[in-house]
């Protein structure tokens, strides 16, 4: 059976931004129906998960290319060091910062850490199968590139009215 | 902060119309933002603490 590498990393990074979508609808169904307010390090992890799926959505708008990756490296290195930080705050006895509801036994800042462990994986199986002749080729968006595509792009726009609304345009406190 | 997720906003908008360099170069200043962001509640919430 032959199998175009091509074609499977165009359909890995288009899941890899709907289980992004996923994990920020989520976050989303946490703040609003258990009325949990995020913290500035849960929206700057939030920020590191766009950046993720922006780089992903180059590589299905412009081709594979390496210089997509290095973007989603780097969100992914900025997110999972503030997860990282948010984790250690809060095993800190003094922590200034409030306690969060524990969704299916871990906090969400645990589970923004994972995905972006998971995220890191993924890329690296993705940078496994880039090929330079992938390069070249310049895809237009498919159906399934479409639907991701529309879903980060309102969940981004959601996310700029909840976070204008909670702190307008200063830094969150 | 609703101005890095515009900024977000705007690299997805650059990505649709098929700008490919501002769109990385706009990501890279988001991401440096949140950076800077990040290092200001750390310095903050380092005070606090000690």
């Amino acid at each position: 059976m032959n199998i175009d590498k091509n074609s499977v990393a165009f359909a890995l990074n288009a899941i890899l931004i709907l289980i992004l979508s996923g994990v920020l609808l989520s976050a989303f169904y946490v703040q609003f129906v258990y009325n949990e307010k995020p913290c500035p390090l849960c929206m700057l992890q939030r920020l590191g998960m766009i950046g993720v799926a922006s780089g992903a959505l180059m590589n299905l708008k412009f081709g594979i290319r390496p210089q997509h990756y290095a973007i989603m490296l780097l969100s992914t290195i900025v997110g999972s060091v503030i997860a990282l930080r948010h984790i250690l705050l809060h095993i800190c006895a003094d922590s200034p910062l409030p306690d969060h509801l524990p969704v299916l036994g871990l906090h969400l800042y645990t589970w923004s850490f994972i995905v972006f462990t998971c995220s890191l994986i993924t890329i690296t199986l993705l940078l496994f199968l880039y090929t330079s002749s992938d390069r070249l080729k310049d895809k237009t968006f498919t159906t399934l590139s479409n639907i991701s595509f529309a879903i980060i792009f309102l969940i981004t726009f959601a996310n700029i009215i909840t976070t204008f609304t909670q702190c307008g345009l200063t830094l969150c406190e | 902060m609703a101005g890095i997720f515009l900024l977000f906003a705007i690299t997805m908008f650059l990505i649709w119309k098929g700008m490919r360099l501002p769109a990385m170069t706009l990501t890279i200043i988001a991401l440096a933002l949140s950076l800077l962001i990040f290092w200001m509640h750390a310095t903050v919430t380092l005070k606090i603490l000690l």
